[in-house]
């Protein structure tokens, strides 16, 4: 094409399109909003079950059964409210109500999937199951005295199952997880290979029920909270150069 | 087209919020992708809300993925020319 300079020809070339692509796939891999108010939710009900625990230890010091009466209830009511988030169709599609109210303005995208991937559900719950197996071993760990949560050894046997189960879910989602979820399990094991080099991060007295809590429900938070502020980036990113070709 | 050929399908408000287009203006160049056959729109409700997603389809593929290799090619020889 005779006296066209490069500058003349206007639109995108391959490279502005696979950068498109490449912040489309990062800002839909980073929609943390559910992550981020499950790990809200349970940690709204970690802490008022501990100030009603607080309250129930209080009330039958002072011999205040009407305090005594009410704490009971409240706790009763709270885990019976957590039973019912923690079921899929319950408190799943209210979270995806709420995440589809904030991402709204957003709106939706499919990422592609391959369609040479085949992932049997046998596969999920198999591993669903080995975990609650791993959760129920460490209970009964728990109440037959072998383990304390001011322990060395409470959260490095927790990192051995969580971790690779956090790592199997992030592989499970696959496209739909970005690198960014390996995030909270590679927190979650440094924080026990620490735990096993004698760092002094344990929690002792009555902050031992930090040692579980950091590691879960902590790391799970942050890397909830980063993944969001990296979505935001990408967003901005996304915009920049989805516009830079019109 | 470029931003639909990241997805699989995504629907009015995505392409919006991406583009910074006005409503009529996005909605004028989908139809025309859509006459040239290179986007399919799909039309639906949730609940009583209106909901439209868009694919790119595969000759929308072919034609968006000729459009770079032409771009490409007369980069190049700008390039060579550039070079002398």
């Amino acid at each position: 094409m005779k006296g066209v300079q490069v500058s003349d020809v206007g639109g995108m070339g391959p490279v502005d399109a696979q950068r498109v692509a490449a912040w489309t796939r990062r800002y839909l891999q980073t929609r943390t909003m559910g992550v981020l108010i499950f790990m809200l939710v349970f940690l709204g009900f970690v802490a008022s079950v501990t100030g009603l625990n607080a309250l129930i230890v209080l009330a039958v010091r002072q011999g205040n059964h009407w305090l005594l009466g009410v704490s009971i209830a409240g706790e009763v009511l709270w885990v019976a409210a957590v039973i019912c988030f923690s079921v899929p169709r319950w408190g799943g599609r209210l979270v995806e109500k709420w995440t589809g109210r904030y991402y709204e303005k957003e709106g939706a995208a499919t990422l592609p999937i391959p369609e040479k991937r085949v992932r049997p559900k046998w596969i999920v719950q198999l591993a669903v199951a080995v975990f609650g197996l791993c959760i129920l071993g460490s209970v009964a760990l728990g109440f037959a005295g072998m383990i304390s949560s001011d322990s060395t050894c409470m959260v490095p046997l927790s990192a051995a199952y969580c971790v690779p189960f956090l790592v199997f879910l992030w592989w499970w989602m696959r496209p739909l997880s970005g690198l960014l979820g390996l995030l909270w399990p590679a927190l979650y094991g440094l924080h026990a290979i620490l735990i096993l080099a004698g760092a002094p991060i344990l929690f002792t007295g009555p902050y031992q029920g930090l040692n579980m809590l950091v590691p879960t429900v902590g790391y799970g938070l942050f890397s909830a909270l980063v993944g969001h502020a990296y979505n935001r980036f990408a967003l901005r990113r996304l915009q920049q150069s989805a516009r830079a070709g019109i | 087209m470029t931003l639909l050929s990241g997805v699989a399908d995504a629907d009015f408000n995505f392409l919006l919020s991406a583009l910074g287009l006005t409503k009529g203006n996005l909605s004028t160049h989908a139809e025309r992708l859509e006459r040239a056959g290179y986007v399919e729109i799909v039309k639906s409700f949730q609940g009583k809300v209106p909901h439209t997603r868009y694919r790119l389809t595969s000759e929308g593929r072919r034609a968006l993925g000729g459009y770079w290799a032409m771009l490409d090619g007369i980069r190049g020889l700008e390039g060579r020319r550039g070079r002398k």
